[in-house]
């Protein structure tokens, strides 16, 4: 009686209590402690006082001017530039369609710090390589600039190419996706081509082109190693510098807090756009197939779109950081004499490199299979089952999208030096695992939900029809089915784990330093510029190895599958 | 099926020697905090380990962060660090503030120069450094280059001037001290904190730390730098291009100290190491490596040009007077006020 009641009872429910549980620690604890140090004071009585007193400090005020200023620009810029590069490649028969993929794909797992350490050798404005270059083209008599990457206008710069590989990935599969028919009643009708692009497709796409600045907007409020590195007042700097140089929890809390709302309001607006996008199956044989268009001399001018943006998200950027980790000495410039291999093998025989190394690997390791799993969970959940209150499950595992990895990691070392200061955490590589796992629970949950949604619940119910349990169709139907998507959640969590700076800069300690803040450490001056270059080049070497094998294991080019969260 | 156990063989053995790799990089030696540059520092700490067999775990962040860190874990009773390492104001302040230190007097004490001695047994002295101004000599003239901290606010240097932020740099605070405070008093006007109204108009980079201004002065971005000494003579004797003037003014003189955390673990192998840190050997490393200027009189040094700190007008930092909150609210509202006027 009790077996079968046991048999009967839907475990859905437990797993569904578990799953939020554990979500509501990672995620809500943090946060709901940020909340309550910040609307409280030193006596534990509520106040605003904190408020009053963070808004009203210049230098806060002007990190947040630039911060929303700066946030804006990119999403601008990544639409007027990820929108036509998308149309470009799914939509016509422009030449170079790899070249772009490629591009946009090494934005996505660059690290932002290291573009900023080339663009810093590029464009400074007094000896920059650009700037000689263009003084010498324009016959310039200045001495300064024309360019500074020391300006807002560089620090939007540096972040556009990442923000366009976001709106790429939004719009890309909309494009390919749309349902010709109504293209094809307006081109039936006499409109010209760009007619229907204007009032037909860029209308249907708005959902996504919308999603994908959004999504541009909040990585880029999120960011931490460019405003670092420029040493220019960022939120994500206040956030660090309040806990850091000044133990100011209060200040700390309130800034995370205010990070915080505004991701959230972004990410509500997105979660809005998402909504209008279909969703599409792939397994169930149903699909659209927009018209490719045939262009002729049009085509070249996508081409050069796509040039230009290659030559500045990597190629530009990625020449100068091995050019340069090759100099012996930084003052002899460019000469033939003045190059060597011995800063990479320098940089190997550092202690701190290689410890970074260790620990990124074992954080990125673990963080990707639990995430993975939590996904495969969680996602399942979420798309298949019937269970009430599934929604929160949804809005728990995204809601980290929305949290700055500064403030997340504030919010970490205030409730394990708070409330919870009796668990061994603070200081050590839990805190950082927590971190991580919480951070990219978005990309696990968002990825498999993806793969899942493409496979045709007709394919579980048969299974479970001809007497298969629960268990038995989800590990012999449904896992194989998705089984390259959860390859490629685990590689890409992995990938962005093993680069992670902005929680990791607040969080490490002795012997928990990583490869980004060892990258760091020796670009803040513990090792010469280039030795620093040369670390950076083998860390983009080491992410891209570890794609290659990847796209070995599941026989299919990443490149093809991207999506994001 | 049999595959399939062989692939999740592989994946459990892969997970367990990735978590031994984690496991192994933890492991608790006698733990030092400091501030200095890791490629200063890092070589002394080597050299001791070769002359003692002690194992070391150090812990390197701008000295401003590393504080912080210190800070946090003596609030909740759980330092860390048995060993911290830092300039004399930061230290003061951290004893000021959690009684933080062990006294222990090292062996070779009574070696140490007086004005060395009177600070143990709280700290104990590694030895000094002195404030610079560096300069890209591709790019500036000996003749050209500012030979005191006046010439500095020569209008033609618009553009061309790094320092480190007070935010971020430890070190930095002491120089503002001297020219704002003590010029300041001392002499008048061009020093005091107008002094620095007047740099903000020249448009300075601020800088994390001294390595970027040594980083900023090689490439000529910034050819000209407020910067330690300890950051610029290895890079000149690497052949790099950078040459430097002890200002005519005369210059603050910052002292390294080290000190054992109360609670310390490993407060044999500290003692062992601030022992170490006083003797002929360890003095020797710190001048080799770090480039702090001897505590000790019998260990030889001397600057490239065969001059030696005695040769200029030093002065020595006074750490109560050092006012961090001020020095940086002051550096804040001086580049606002030159950006927006």
């Amino acid at each position: 009686m009790a077996i079968t009641k046991l048999r009967k009872f839907d475990f859905t429910y437990l797993v569904w209590a578990i799953c939020a549980g554990l979500l509501i620690y990672l995620v809500l604890s943090p946060i709901g402690y940020m909340v309550y140090e910040s609307f409280t004071g030193d006596d534990g009585a509520f106040t605003l006082r904190n408020y009053y007193d963070s808004f009203s400090d210049p230098s806060i005020v002007e990190a947040i001017y630039n911060t929303l200023f700066v946030s804006a620009g990119v999403a601008v810029l990544s639409m007027l530039i990820g929108v036509p590069l998308a149309y470009g490649v799914s939509r016509t028969n422009m030449p170079g369609k790899t070249l772009v993929k490629m591009s946009i794909f090494i934005s996505m797992i660059t690290p932002s710090f290291l573009l900023s350490m080339a663009y810093i050798v590029l464009a400074g404005p007094n000896v920059g390589y650009a700037n000689r270059f263009l003084r010498l083209l324009f016959n310039l008599s200045t001495n300064y600039g024309p360019v500074n990457v020391y300006s807002l206008l560089g620090l939007i710069v540096m972040s556009v190419p990442g923000g366009v590989a976001y709106v790429f990935l939004q719009t890309s599969p909309a494009f390919e996706n749309m349902d010709p028919s109504l293209e094809e009643s307006a081109r039936t009708s006499g409109a010209n081509q760009w007619r229907i692009f204007r009032d037909i497709t860029l209308p249907l796409a708005r959902p996504a082109i919308l999603s994908g600045a959004l999504l541009a907007f909040s990585i880029t409020l999120a960011m931490y190693g460019i405003p670092h590195m420029l040493n220019m007042e960022y939120i994500t700097i206040s956030i660090r510098k309040a806990l850091l140089l000044g133990l100011d929890f209060k200040t700390t809390a309130t800034l995370s807090i205010a990070v915080v709302v505004i991701s959230m309001v972004v990410l509500m607006l997105y979660r809005m756009t998402l909504k209008s996008i279909k969703s599409y199956q792939i397994v169930s044989g149903k699909g659209f197939r927009p018209r490719v268009l045939q262009l002729k001399r049009g085509r070249y001018v996508f081409l050069a779109g796509g040039i230009v943006y290659a030559v500045f998200a990597f190629l530009l950027p990625y020449a100068t950081l091995v050019i340069v980790s090759l100099f012996k000495k930084v003052g002899d410039g460019l000469t033939w004499g003045n190059l060597t291999l011995t800063n990479y093998t320098h940089a190997l025989s550092l202690p701190m490199p290689r410890i970074g190394f260790a620990n990124s690997t074992w954080l990125a390791v673990w963080s990707s299979t639990i995430v993975v799993m939590l996904g495969i969970v969680v996602g399942y959940i979420i798309v298949r089952s019937k269970v009430r209150g599934k929604g929160i499950l949804d809005y728990l595992s995204i809601m980290p999208l929305g949290i700055a990895g500064t403030a997340l990691a504030a919010g970490l070392i205030l409730i394990y030096l708070g409330p919870l200061w009796f668990l061994p955490v603070y200081g050590t590589m839990w805190i950082l695992l927590i971190g991580y796992v919480t951070r990219f629970v978005p990309l696990g949950v968002r990825n498999i939900q993806t793969s899942l949604m493409q496979v045709s619940s007709e394919l579980e119910e048969a299974s479970r029809i001809t007497g298969a349990t629960w268990g038995q169709t989800i590990r012999r139907i449904t896992i194989p089915l998705i089984k390259n998507g959860v390859l490629y959640a685990w590689v890409l969590v992995f990938v962005r784990a093993f680069s992670e700076l902005s929680v990791s800069v607040l969080l490490r300690n002795v012997g928990t330093d990583v490869v980004a803040t060892a990258i760091l450490d020796m670009w803040d001056g513990s090792e010469r510029m280039p030795v620093a270059m040369a670390f950076g080049v083998m860390l983009f070497l080491f992410v891209t190895i570890v794609i290659l094998i990847a796209q070995k294991i599941t026989g299919r080019s990443i490149m093809d599958k991207v999506e994001s969260t | 099926m049999i595959r399939r156990a062989k692939g999740l063989v592989i994946v459990v053995t892969l997970l367990v020697m990735v978590s031994v790799i984690g496991t192994v990089v933890q492991a608790k030696n006698l733990t030092i905090y400091y501030g200095m540059g890791r490629d200063h520092f890092a070589p002394v700490i080597a050299a001791f380990t070769e002359a003692t067999g002690i194992q070391v775990d150090e812990f390197r962040a701008p000295t401003e962060e590393m504080i912080t860190t210190v800070e946090l874990e003596l609030r909740v009773r759980r330092p860390k660090a048995d060993v911290i390492v830092a300039a004399e104001p930061q230290m003061r302040s951290l004893q000021s503030k959690y009684d933080a230190f062990l006294e222990y007097t090292p062996k070779e004490q009574d070696k140490l120069i007086p004005s060395m001695q009177v600070y143990t047994p709280l700290y104990t002295p590694l030895g000094m450094q002195l404030y610079i101004l560096a300069y890209n000599s591709n790019l500036i003239s000996a003749d050209d280059a500012p030979k005191s901290w006046a010439e500095l606010l020569n209008p033609k240097w618009q553009n061309q001037i790094a320092i480190a932020d007070p935010k971020s740099s430890a070190s930095v605070h002491g120089a503002l001290w001297f020219v704002a405070q003590y010029l300041g008093e001392e002499v008048g006007a061009p020093y005091g904190w107008e002094f620095f109204n007047e740099l903000a108009k020249l448009n300075p980079t601020l800088t994390s730390g001294h390595g970027p201004i040594r980083d900023l002065i090689q490439t000529g971005e910034r050819p000209l730098g407020v910067q330690l000494i300890s950051s610029e003579i290895p890079q000149y004797l690497a052949g790099e291009p950078v040459r430097w003037n002890i200002p005519e003014e005369g210059t603050p003189v910052e002292t390294q100290l080290a000190a054992i955390i109360k609670g310390a673990e490993n407060v044999e192998d500290a003692q062992a190491f601030l022992d170490w840190l006083v003797s002929v050997e360890g003095q020797t490393a710190n001048w080799d490596h770090a480039v702090l200027i001897p505590a000790r009189d019998d260990v030889d040094y001397e600057f490239p040009d065969g001059t030696k700190a005695g040769d200029y007008t030093l002065v020595p930092i006074i750490a109560e007077e050092v006012d961090r909150d001020l020095n940086m609210k002051q550096i804040d509202e001086a580049m606002k006020n030159a950006r927006y006027n």
